[in-house]
């Protein structure tokens, strides 16, 4: 999850940071440039207006000098030339001079006004402008009359009368328009940067790409112009159609004079700055960018590796646990402390207990003999493994497995020990097939010997019997004969006893309700038990338990063990038979009340020919296991002196598979 | 008088048998191994046999297969060393012999078993 929001979690800010970077710069770079350039065109308008405003009062002093006021007063206007030429001759900008009466008529010029004096220029813009209320005028863009003829402005002032009120005359100043260029050297404009200006009506008075003494360029098309016309001032980039070019121009109305003058500098090189920065900053964070999605990457890689690791962690935990489950045999892994880390099914399966319930556990409670299992793991940390170390594993319900336990030390990293590595093989089947085989040579054996000593037995059985035949009137002999008969007939029953006991064998299986066997047996014996004061008390359970068994064997166990509990019972008592279902296995119970086994004899149960009867052999219990065992079951005996006896039996129900 | 061979090769058991029966009031013949029983069911034709199993050169059983090629159909005991189990008993079961009997035996018994064989009152 986290992979696939990284990148844009990283990428998105720089991207966001870069556009308003780039914005707030373009934005920033602009404001700067728009303001320099304004800053350029209020220099350039201070110039011009500080021009224009000079010839003005040049314009006005000349036209109050007492001499001009005096002639023109007394139109002595044939006078004035002389005086008019010194000027001309002074300021080398001043083209001409020349003055007209009140109502625009030449009256004298200089230079080369001769053709002129005497005609009527009202109709020009200056007289226009002086006229309008007798004040100086600083005219629109013209070309002059008089020869050589050039492109110029007027300046105009009216020479007033000595009274102050009338007008005695109008002062022109014929201005050459190259006083208003040569603006490169004065002011830094920038690369390719120029001024043009516009007088009134928006005619070009200075613009260098036209030749002040060419055609008179009108910019009233301009955007600038007309803005310029309309006394506004700004900056901005603007097209003029007339060069149809694109420019960012500064541009201001000069005050007073209705002129404008507009700086101008074509785009690409007012915004190189601009530009630069821009393109700076894009080099900067497409850097930045590279920076980041390298960063991106490493980390999404990272990530990848951690995820990598822990999916490897996981499929490696995954497959340990499988193989830990493949095992048919237990496995168990013990902490130092000696308890119980780690088990597989076979382990829970051996012991009846969950995993959960085993986790955590110390490890020994877990066989019959804790000390001697304690004893094995000490070895293991001592040896580093034990082979082959033979355990018994307890069932929760009271079985036992006979096992072999391999184990070993496992460690960290760091190579120190951790715990204990332990794999249990269950060798019930092993000791089984021993024993099967032991019984086996042991059939053969007795067979062998059941066959040669019956035959002796039953000569002297039949000598015996054939002597007691014969008329003997003696009591003694006749006794002594009978103990030899009997005492044939009981070697050849525990003979007999010999041989079921060494081949144990399946006989006729099939499916029996334990009920049933129980039930058949109980009808032999109960009579002749109730002579003996001794009661049955069944306790079955409610549903069938069937089991697959000879029933002939079944019924053998059942009379042996009933048989058992009676001779237990001397003075009489009681035999509780109960029937369970137990998970997978029918239990029977058959207790008595009688005078109970001793430990040291429990422990003897299971050894041939050990009896505490009179007349036993000690085989019954022998053949008991050896029948149960046959058909996978189970026998214990649990006993307390002076209580009694209970002997229980667990045996597979049969599966309806 | 009803003819029974007993075939052991135990000798003092034939001897004790034939004392016995013989009292009991059967003519009886001995055998020590098969071949001879086979003779002397050639020759003597018994109304009833007792036969052990285990014995050389030729075996119950080879008695009893020795029997059914000569088409003879005598009632047969079998007197076992008890060292023949189940397997054995099913043997003689397929060989239609129904009566065994395990050393040490009681005479009376065998006396008993003879005479219901041979459908004749026990008369004791």
């Amino acid at each position: 999850m986290i992979k696939k929001i990284i990148s844009p979690i990283i990428i998105v800010p720089v991207i966001v940071a870069g556009l308003f970077s780039f914005i707030w710069t373009k934005q920033h770079e602009t404001e700067e440039i728009y303001a320099q350039r304004k800053s350029i065109s209020s220099l350039v308008n201070i110039i011009v207006k500080d021009n224009l405003d000079k010839l003005v009062d040049l314009c006005k002093i000349v036209a109050s000098r007492p001499m001009v006021v005096g002639l023109a007063s007394a139109g002595k206007w044939d006078d004035l030339p002389g005086y008019l030429y010194d000027i001309s001759k002074q300021f080398a900008y001043i083209e001409g001079v020349f003055v007209a009466d009140k109502d625009g008529t030449i009256k004298a010029g200089v230079p080369g006004f001769g053709d002129i004096v005497g005609k009527n220029f009202a109709f020009r813009d200056w007289y226009r402008g002086v006229s309008k209320n007798w004040q100086a005028y600083v005219s629109e863009v013209y070309p002059r009359a008089n020869q050589p003829q050039y492109n110029i402005i007027a300046i105009a002032a009216p020479i007033r009368a000595k009274n102050g009120r009338d007008i005695a005359g109008i002062l022109v100043f014929q201005i050459r328009l190259d006083i208003f260029g040569g603006w490169e050297g004065r002011v830094d404009l920038g690369k390719g940067g120029f001024v043009y200006i516009t007088d009134q009506k928006g005619k070009i008075v200075y613009h260098p790409k036209y030749p002040p003494q060419g055609q008179i360029i009108d910019f009233n098309s301009v955007s600038t112009v007309q803005r310029l016309l309309k006394e506004q001032g700004g900056v901005g980039v603007i097209y003029n159609p007339v060069e149809k070019v694109r420019h960012i121009t500064a541009y201001e109305p000069i005050d007073n004079y209705g002129w404008g003058i507009a700086v101008v500098q074509p785009v690409e090189f007012a915004f190189a700055v601009r530009a630069a920065a821009l393109r700076f900053i894009l080099v900067i964070y497409i850097l930045v960018g590279c920076l980041v999605m390298l960063l991106a990457y490493f980390i999404k890689r990272n990530i990848s590796i951690v995820e990598k690791s822990e999916e490897e962690l996981r499929r490696a935990n995954a497959y340990n646990r499988s193989l830990l489950e493949a095992s048919l045999d237990p496995l168990v892994t013990i902490g130092s402390d000696g308890r119980i880390t780690d088990v597989n099914i076979a382990t829970e399966k051996i012991t009846g207990c969950s995993r959960q319930e085993l986790i955590g556990k110390e490890f020994s409670e877990y066989f019959t003999e804790p000390k001697k299992a304690r004893e094995g793991y000490v070895e293991v940390f001592r040896q580093g493994f034990v082979v082959n170390y033979p355990l018994e594993v307890k069932h929760k319900d009271g079985r036992t497995t006979p096992v072999l336990y391999n184990a070993s030390v496992y460690k960290n990293d760091a190579g120190d020990v951790i715990g204990v590595f332990a794999a249990a093989r269950d060798i019930t089947e092993r000791k089984r097939a021993e024993q099967s085989q032991r019984l086996a040579q042991l059939g053969q054996l007795v067979a062998v010997v059941a066959h040669e000593v019956n035959n002796p037995l039953m000569i002297i059985s039949s000598a015996a019997q054939l002597s007691l035949m014969e008329e003997l009137h003696n009591n003694e002999v006749e006794g002594n004969l009978k103990d030899i008969v009997e005492q044939c007939e009981r070697a050849k029953e525990i003979i007999h006893r010999f041989l079921m006991f060494s081949r144990p064998s399946k006989g006729k299986v099939k499916e029996v309700d334990l009920r049933d066997v129980l039930e058949n047996v109980i009808q032999i014996i109960e009579h002749q038990f109730s002579l003996d004061n001794i009661k049955i008390i069944r306790n079955y359970y409610a549903s069938r338990l069937v089991v697959e068994v000879d029933d002939q064997q079944m019924q053998e166990v059942f009379m042996n063990l009933l048989s058992n509990a009676k001779d237990a019972m001397a003075h009489g008592g009681q035999i509780f038979i109960s029937t369970f279902k137990d998970g997978g296995h029918a239990r029977i119970e058959i207790r008595d009340t009688g005078e109970g086994i001793s430990e040291e004899n429990l422990k003897k149960l299971s050894q041939p020919f050990f009896t505490t009867k009179e007349k036993g052999v000690g085989l019954g219990l022998l053949v008991c296991n050896g029948i149960i065992q046959v058909y996978g079951g189970l026998i214990k005996y649990e006993s307390s002196l002076g209580i009694g006896t209970t002997v229980i039996i667990s045996l597979p129900l049969e599966r309806k598979d | 008088m009803p003819k029974i061979l007993v075939v052991d090769d135990e000798e003092k058991i034939t001897a004790h048998l034939e004392k016995f029966l013989t009292k009991k009031g059967f003519t009886v013949f001995t055998a020590g191994n098969g071949e001879q029983a086979l003779e002397i069911i050639d020759r003597e034709v018994p109304d009833l046999l007792v036969l052990d199993e285990r014995m050389p050169i030729l075996n119950g059983s080879g008695v009893l297969s020795g029997m059914a090629q000569r088409k003879v159909n005598i009632p047969v005991i079998i007197i076992s060393g008890s060292a023949e189990t189940q397997e054995a008993l099913d043997r003689f079961k397929s060989m239609g012999c129904q009566d065994v009997l395990f050393k040490p035996i009681d005479l009376n018994i065998i006396f008993e078993k003879i005479n219901k064989k041979l459908g004749r009152d026990t008369g004791s």
